[in-house]
């Protein structure tokens, strides 16, 4: 696990306005702590033999060669452009909480330029979709280098306004990108969660390879609020003036049995999924992601 | 005090409890007003929270808000307990003044004495510290009281207080005048009770609803005051009722030994210049101990005329010999007879004395003596004067006895007026047979005032008349029916003597004397009784001597008319039925028959300080105008005026008897007051009179806590002694409820805090 020194600090994220520079230095941190590519698709094929330097993963040691002619090289494989990687950001309103250095959706957003950088430097084709109760902007998959500024715009663009409904939106998503590829949803999943899982689940048994991004506040997690309080929600009119620790431990009990609930979901239907917070470091969180994605594989 | 607070100001305590219970419901309101409003995402699950959790958050802020109220409010309480004990703070909580009421005994029994000073000095210090404790606050008031400061024998209702502090405000130049005050507050001679000044005191404490009340008594707590007395329970619980707190300060410790002198007066009725006059002293030990070896030193005291218009007299006192009395029991009194002797007339003093003991004033007692030039007798005979000669004789014999006889005939008591018969002590009726109706209604004013009247029998007396004129069935001056004569047989020598004496002051000579001279007297014939008499004679006649025989017939009854006395000789004064006036026995039984009779003349009145002086003298014999002057052993004396009002009976007056001179107690100390007149030949007389202590306040027995406790079941709030008073506020039985209230509240404050940290409000 790389050391979380080495990853940068939201603060510094957060200065940069623009959303491409900011996903360049998120990856460019997360590639530094890699040694390969965290996508090796079926489509990668041999391209040439060199001599094993120390630091080289062994698996790709070809032991043939050594057998042979009792020396290490390690097999190099051409990467093609087969890989097609769908963003689904959630812009619901839900997504607008945030009391740290990011709010929620400013998190997302930043994840999923980030994924989209890393992908087109891949040469994948990534495309990219923001929704909330329906969708709201569609970016259809391409390897393009412009299309990173696309996405950014699509994602710069939304406002969290409305509610969301996770389960249509997902089944939109199925039509909308009808090849097979890496979908990766980035959001609160807050609304009713069998049908967000029905969603997913549906996805998956389109064939695609669903990963989930839970990107939560600290202050969901934790409700650490105290004194007299009025909570609006921000998908309703539905307001609540209560005292916070006085409802804190059914709150949290609520909210892990929502977690363990879309956790043993996703877990069921072969779903990746990673519980992120916005006060974890970006590329920390996508390393994290990334890394435990690959030792699944 | 918790019920005073709240009977005094119900307003203000309700108002307080309603902004204590509201306090917390209106900061709890307030604060759910004041939210934080927070945009939230994650509703769903609050919302699930609370729907699960809300009874459940309801009930604990209820209890919360309740546990606040109630902390509120025993935090009041218990502040108000404080209050009772920190007047400070009752004052600030109700406004109210706190008054110092201080009741002090000063009656003489608080002049009670030892090596640590008297009580009435331990009720002074005593008085300062209650000054001191009420100066250590803000908005205290004082008063004193003096029991004596009410008229001692006065019920009339009209009668005010008189304190010697009223109603003033405590602050430093208070303290200075109350110190000059308390110095100043000396012990009366009077027998005062609390009852009067608790009474009043409480009567002020009802008019007087705005302030919290301390009423202080100290008091030496004799059993004679505090044995039982509804009054003072009345008035302690009137107090009690109207929320005062009452502190009862004892002033004595232990019952000390006391003699007093309780009596002192003339015995002797013929009180004549140059004459021995015989007086008696009455000494009382109101101890539990023994009393031994007493001693009582006598003094008279001889005034002279006054000098024309001059407000001085020369007078002449002497130490008499010392009266010894070997021992007196605990609570018994033994009498003396000592002579005293009087060279000239006038009004004059003998003074009794005690050594020194716990109390002072009881220690001495004064008496005055009229003493005039002669005891006037007449005598009333017939002309022939066979009786009243020897009688005359016999009275004063070679002049010494100061006894004048006058002998007139029955015609005299016709026409004399019935005033100028007062100048006699004794009229003696000698063989008088039938007289004027007017003479019997002089004889009859002259006995009933006091004058002694005898009857010698004689051949002359008239049985009808007597009876009907002198007995009047029983009615009348003589206490005998008579029925005719009856002789004596003459006397052998083997049979017992003639006159048989019972035992009698005029007889003292003969009573338990065997063989005396008396039993030498023959007498040769009596007068009968009638046969109802002797059969069943009136309760107020007594035989007191018989004649010999088996008939045991009377020879001399006693009887009462009146303020006088009566005396009837069966046989004559004379030597005709009998050979009395030859017997040596004769002169000193007749003289001593003229003191016995004399008496009704001479009665002792005991007058005490702090009772009127009246005065009464006949229209026309002096002017209105007397001056009065009380004793006093400085050579300043205090004088007052008087003017005697004309009524039927004379010229009439007093001193002492009017609210103001009660108040000023003109007749408050022990000792011979002088009243001067002016006749109307402008001259000058002087009446004396002697006041004494009420011996009853002498007796120093103490009554015990229990005993109080007892008598004041319930009402008895606080009962210390003088040396354990505490300047500051004590804590009392109050003290216990703060004790278990603070309890309370340290455990509701517990609860709080848990069911604030529970609630999260904490």
């Amino acid at each position: 696990m790389p050391d979380s020194k080495r990853y940068l600090h939201l603060e510094a994220i957060k200065r940069i306005s623009r959303l491409d520079l900011r996903a360049k230095h998120v990856v460019e941190g997360f590639l530094s702590g890699m040694h390969r590519s965290p996508f090796f698709g079926q489509s990668i094929e041999f391209r040439q033999h060199r001599e094993y330097a120390p630091g080289d993963d062994l698996r790709h040691v070809d032991w043939k060669v050594w057998a042979r002619q009792d020396r290490l090289t390690i097999k190099q494989y051409e990467e093609d452009t087969n890989m097609r990687v769908n963003l689904l950001v959630d812009v619901s309103n839900s997504m607008k909480y945030g009391r740290g250095i990011f709010s929620k959706f400013d998190y997302a957003a930043t994840l999923a330029t980030s994924l989209a950088w890393l992908v087109l430097k891949q040469q994948d084709a990534v495309g990219c979709m923001t929704f909330d109760e329906a969708v709201r902007s569609r970016t259809p998959t391409s390897s393009k280098k412009l299309q990173l500024n696309t996405i950014i715009e699509s994602l710069e663009s939304a406002t969290p306004k409305r509610k969301t409904d996770l389960g249509a939106i997902f089944a939109d998503a199925a039509e909308t990108f009808p090849r097979r590829g890496i979908m990766i949803v980035v959001s609160d999943l807050f609304g009713d969660v069998e049908s967000t899982l029905k969603g997913l689940r549906f996805l998956r048994q389109r064939g695609h390879d669903v990963l989930v991004l839970h990107v939560l506040d600290e202050d969901e997690l934790e409700f650490p609020f105290s004194g007299s309080s009025r909570f609006a929600d921000l998908e309703s009119e539905v307001k609540l003036n209560c005292n916070p620790k006085a409802l804190r431990d059914g709150y949290l009990e609520a909210i892990n049995e929502f977690l363990d609930e879309v956790r043993r979901g996703c877990a069921k239907a072969a779903i990746d999924y990673a519980l992120v917070r916005t006060t974890d470091p970006m590329d920390a969180a996508l390393a994290q992601f990334i890394s435990r994605r690959m030792a699944w594989r | 005090m918790f019920s005073n607070l709240f009977t005094s100001s119900p307003a203000v305590w309700t108002g307080l409890i309603a902004s204590l219970v509201a306090l917390p419901i209106v900061i709890h309101l307030i604060n759910l007003v004041r939210h934080k409003t927070i945009e939230w995402g994650a509703m769903e699950f609050l919302l699930k929270s609370h729907r699960k959790n809300r009874n459940w958050v309801w009930l604990k802020q209820l209890l919360l808000l309740l546990s606040r109220i109630a902390i509120l409010v025993l935090a009041l309480f218990l502040l108000s307990q404080v209050g009772c004990e920190n007047d400070r703070i009752a004052a600030l909580l109700g406004g109210r003044a706190t008054h110092h009421y201080v009741l002090v005994d000063d009656s003489f029994s608080m002049t009670d004495r030892d090596n640590q000073g008297s009580a009435l000095d331990r009720a002074r210090s005593t008085v300062m510290q209650i000054v001191s404790r009420a100066r250590s606050r803000s908005n205290h008031r004082f008063s004193l009281l003096r029991y004596s400061s009410f008229g001692a024998s006065d019920d009339s209702e009209s009668l005010i207080p008189s304190f010697d502090i009223e109603n003033e405000v405590v602050d430093s130049a208070f303290v200075r005048r109350a110190e000059t005050s308390i110095i100043g507050m000396l012990a009366s001679s009077f027998p005062a009770t609390v009852d009067r000044a608790l009474e009043s005191v409480s009567e002020l404490v009802r008019s007087r609803n705005q302030e919290n009340a301390i009423v202080y008594v100290l008091s030496d707590f004799r059993t004679k005051d505090w044995s039982e007395s509804s009054t003072t329970q009345q008035s302690l619980k009137a107090l009690s009722d109207q929320g005062a707190a009452i502190e009862m300060i004892r002033c004595v410790k232990t019952m000390h030994s006391n003699l007093a002198i309780t009596g002192l007066k003339a015995i002797g009725n013929v009180r004549v210049a140059e004459t021995p006059l015989m007086m008696e002293v009455e000494v009382r030990n109101y101890s539990n101990e023994v009393a031994k070896k007493i001693q009582v030193s006598v003094s008279s005291t001889v005034y002279g005329r006054p000098a024309p218009n001059s407000t001085e007299v020369t007078s002449n006192s002497e130490e008499l010999p010392t009266v010894f009395i070997e021992s007196i029991e605990p609570g018994q009194s033994e009498t003396r007879i000592f002579p005293v002797y009087f060279g000239q007339v006038g009004k004059h003093g003998i003074t009794a004395s005690l050594g020194e003991d716990s109390v002072e004033v009881d220690n001495t007692r004064h008496c005055v003596v009229d003493v005039q030039p002669n005891a006037n007798v007449l005598l009333i005979d017939r002309a022939n004067r066979l009786h009243s000669e020897f009688l005359s004789l016999a009275l004063n014999p070679n002049s010494m006895t100061g006894i004048g006889a006058e002998i007139q005939t029955a015609d005299f008591l016709r026409n004399v007026s019935a005033e100028a018969l007062d100048r006699f002590d004794v009229i003696c009726l000698c063989d008088v047979g039938q007289v004027d109706e007017l003479a019997i209604k002089n004889l009859k004013r002259f006995t009933s005032e006091g004058g002694g009247l005898v009857y010698f029998a004689g051949p002359n007396t008239n049985f009808g008349f007597f009876n009907l004129a002198f007995y009047e069935n029983g009615e009348g001056l003589m206490p005998v029916e008579l029925s005719d004569t009856a002789d004596v047989e003459e006397r052998k020598d083997d049979t017992p003597a003639d006159i048989v004496p019972e035992t009698h002051p005029i007889f003292a000579p003969v009573n338990n004397v065997r063989n005396s001279l008396l039993d030498l007297v023959q007498v040769k014939r009596v007068l009968r009784p009638s046969f109802s008499w002797l059969q069943k004679p009136p309760s107020q006649s007594k035989v007191v001597a018989t004649v010999r025989g088996n008939r045991q017939l009377p020879l001399v009854i006693e009887g009462q008319y009146g303020k006088g006395r009566t005396m009837m000789f069966m046989t004559t004064a004379g030597p005709l039925w009998n050979n009395w006036m030859r017997n040596a026995t004769f002169p000193p039984i007749l003289l001593l028959l003229e003191d016995y009779m004399a008496a009704g003349k001479y009665q002792h009145e005991v007058q005490f300080v702090g009772d009127p002086v009246l005065i009464s003298k006949p229209t026309g014999s002096v002017t209105p105008d007397v001056k009065s002057y009380a004793p006093t052993s400085s050579t300043d004396r205090l004088a007052g005026k008087v003017r005697l009002e004309q009524t039927e009976s004379g010229l009439q007056g007093s001193i002492g008897s009017s609210i103001d001179s009660l108040l000023n107690r003109e007749t408050s100390v022990p000792g011979v007051y002088e009243l001067w007149f002016r006749q109307m030949d402008s001259s000058s007389s002087v009446d004396r009179i002697a006041l004494n202590v009420d011996c009853t306040e002498s007796d120093l027995e103490m009554i015990g806590d229990e005993k109080l406790l007892q008598n004041f079941s319930g009402l008895l709030p606080s009962l210390t002694n003088w040396d354990q008073f505490n300047p500051e506020p004590k804590q009392k039985a109050v003290s216990s409820l703060n004790r278990f209230l603070l309890l309370v509240l340290v455990l509701m404050l517990v609860a709080e805090q848990t069911l604030g940290w529970m609630c999260s409000y904490h």
